[in-house]
């Protein structure tokens, strides 16, 4: 397995922002074991878009769970960008994050990457901050995702808010800084409820989700009551608990069972045009 | 611009090395060309690729660190690709690992298959400085329908004559390196020679460009590499200026290599 620290300037952000990338390169033991030459021009990967929890910059996934092992053995490419204390949104105080992940990042990264652009290929996951993020990306571009994971996520943003973030009517510090309001929040494309619904009753073709959270994880009842109110509009979710709590260390333990569950092609995809 | 720092497995290496790239992105010039993200960021758009190799003890990040090189490649849009190579001469070591295979086969299929690099040999160049120029002019040498250009700064184009001559500054006389010195003459690590067989082959040509300064002490190795060149008939540009063996001459002519060059 071979690892990509990239950097480039975003224009969604207007900074350099870096992005970690997993690939499997071709090696020995892939050729001993009788592995085709992977380095044909025109092959192309799956892709996993990883998200990191809130404050994360694009390394702590491969820092600090086996990703980069798991994706080898599944020949994907894992994508992890940076967020910072974005909430995954085009905040309003600060820089569009959203636009980012959801439009500049995939069309920078197709471009410099052998990724595949189909459905079918692409899948999106990631920890607490990241698991609305995963979800909210699927939810506001169905037909971009065939599936979502989310692991200890901080899903159903509305009922986070307004349970926790919100005093006298005003929100805790980032909370205010990516939404402005809770006006702001609720029925836009960050309700990720909202979104779930919306979109379900516009009867698209919605990804399959997977929520994943630790026995012990202190996000634990809010993720049972997502599950059910997803289930309850029709979404074909699959729940994943375990030993853990709100961390990585869960989230090593589990994300091979998200990777199984996708259904994952498994080899490359080598272009007939290659 | 992009910068990718990677961290690789090769096969023909048997470890893990480094590679620093550069790749240009949509910026203000295609903005003002009239040139949309959708159409820079398609498929279709295959950038030019310097194959661009450091010097002896230093490693791939020396070219993004110690010149302008990665504001050249976001002005003329080519993509730079950096490996490591230790000291070896982009060398097939005698006693040590095949380098040299590992730069001008599994890396440039690497990097053909992984990035929007062009295949097409007239956008493939092999650049260098000091022992990294030996190892471009040796590249486009050895593979003329891989890289359609080769260029050197300061090159070591002489070494394998040293070696023979038993003057090599190398440590171990170049041993480890290039093996025994009566049969470094005329190998495939004789640039020499290597230009001659592939004139007398009958294969297409590489464009070959070769600075030096007249106070560096590679001078008079890279006259001699500059006649023998002329003499077979190659298209060798030859610059040789004030200056010496240090990274301000470099930086200097690397925009001297980029203007040269087809971009």
């Amino acid at each position: 397995m071979a690892i990509i620290d990239l950097t480039f300037r975003s224009a969604a952000l207007g900074y350099n922002t870096t992005v970690t990338v997993c690939f499997p390169e071709n090696n020995g033991s892939d050729r001993r074991t009788g592995k085709p030459y992977r380095y044909k021009p025109g092959v192309k990967y799956q892709v996993l878009w990883l998200l990191t929890g809130g404050g994360g910059d694009s390394s702590e996934w491969v820092r600090l769970t086996n990703i980069e092992r798991y994706a080898a053995e599944k020949n994907l490419i894992v994508i992890t960008p940076a967020t910072f204390l974005s909430l995954y949104t085009d905040m309003y105080y600060g820089e569009k994050h959203f636009t980012y992940l959801t439009e500049e990042l995939p069309r920078v990264m197709r471009w410099m990457l052998p990724i595949s652009d189909k459905r079918e290929d692409n899948f999106i996951a990631g920890f607490s901050m990241g698991g609305y993020g995963a979800f909210k990306s699927a939810f506001a571009y169905p037909e971009r995702f065939a599936a979502a994971g989310s692991f200890g996520g901080a899903l159903d943003m509305v009922s986070i808010v307004k349970s926790t973030h919100l005093h006298d009517g005003v929100l805790d510090r980032d909370f205010l800084l990516a939404f402005g309001s809770l006006e702001n929040l609720e029925h836009s494309v960050n309700d990720d409820m909202y979104m779930a619904e919306k979109q379900m009753k516009a009867a698209k073709d919605m990804p399959k989700l997977f929520i994943s959270v630790g026995k012990d994880d202190f996000t634990y009842s809010r993720n049972v009551e997502t599950r059910d109110k997803l289930v309850d509009l029709g979404y074909d979710v699959t729940w994943d608990t375990g030993e853990g709590t709100h961390s990585y260390e869960y989230c090593d333990s589990r994300i091979r069972v998200f990777l199984e569950w996708a259904g994952l092609k498994g080899t490359p995809i080598y272009n007939t045009e290659g | 611009m992009a910068r990718l720092q990677i961290h690789m497995e090769s096969e023909i290496l048997r470890f893990t090395t480094q590679v620093d790239i550069a790749i240009p992105e949509y910026g203000f010039a295609e903005r003002r060309a009239g040139v949309s993200p959708e159409e820079y960021y398609s498929e279709k758009n295959k950038l030019p690729v310097m194959f661009l190799y450091h010097g002896g003890t230093g490693t791939c990040s020396d070219w993004f660190r110690f010149s302008r090189i990665e504001e050249l490649s976001e002005e003329k849009k080519f993509i730079v690709v950096c490996p490591t190579a230790q000291n070896s001469c982009y060398t097939n070591m005698a006693y040590g690992p095949r380098w040299f295979d590992f730069i001008s086969i599994e890396l440039y299929d690497m990097v053909h298959s992984m990035f929007p690099a062009s295949t097409d040999p007239a956008g493939n160049f092999a650049v260098g400085l000091s022992m990294g120029g030996y190892g471009a002019l040796k590249s486009a040498l050895t593979y003329p329908e891989k890289y359609g250009y080769g260029a050197a700064m300061s090159s070591a184009a002489y070494i394998p004559q040293e070696v023979a001559l038993g003057i090599c500054p190398l440590p171990d006389g170049g041993k480890s390196i290039f093996g025994d010195p009566d049969k470094v003459l005329g190998s495939d690590n004789d640039l020499f020679a290597l230009a001659e067989r592939l004139k007398a082959s009958g294969r297409v040509l590489p464009k070959l460009y070769s600075a030096c300064g007249t106070e560096d002490f590679t001078f008079e190795g890279n006259v001699k590499f500059k006649n023998h060149m002329l003499d077979l008939g190659y298209d060798f540009t030859w610059v040789q200026d004030p200056g010496s063996h240090t990274w301000d001459y470099w930086n200097d002519h690397i925009k001297m290599v980029c203007d040269w060059l087809p971009l």
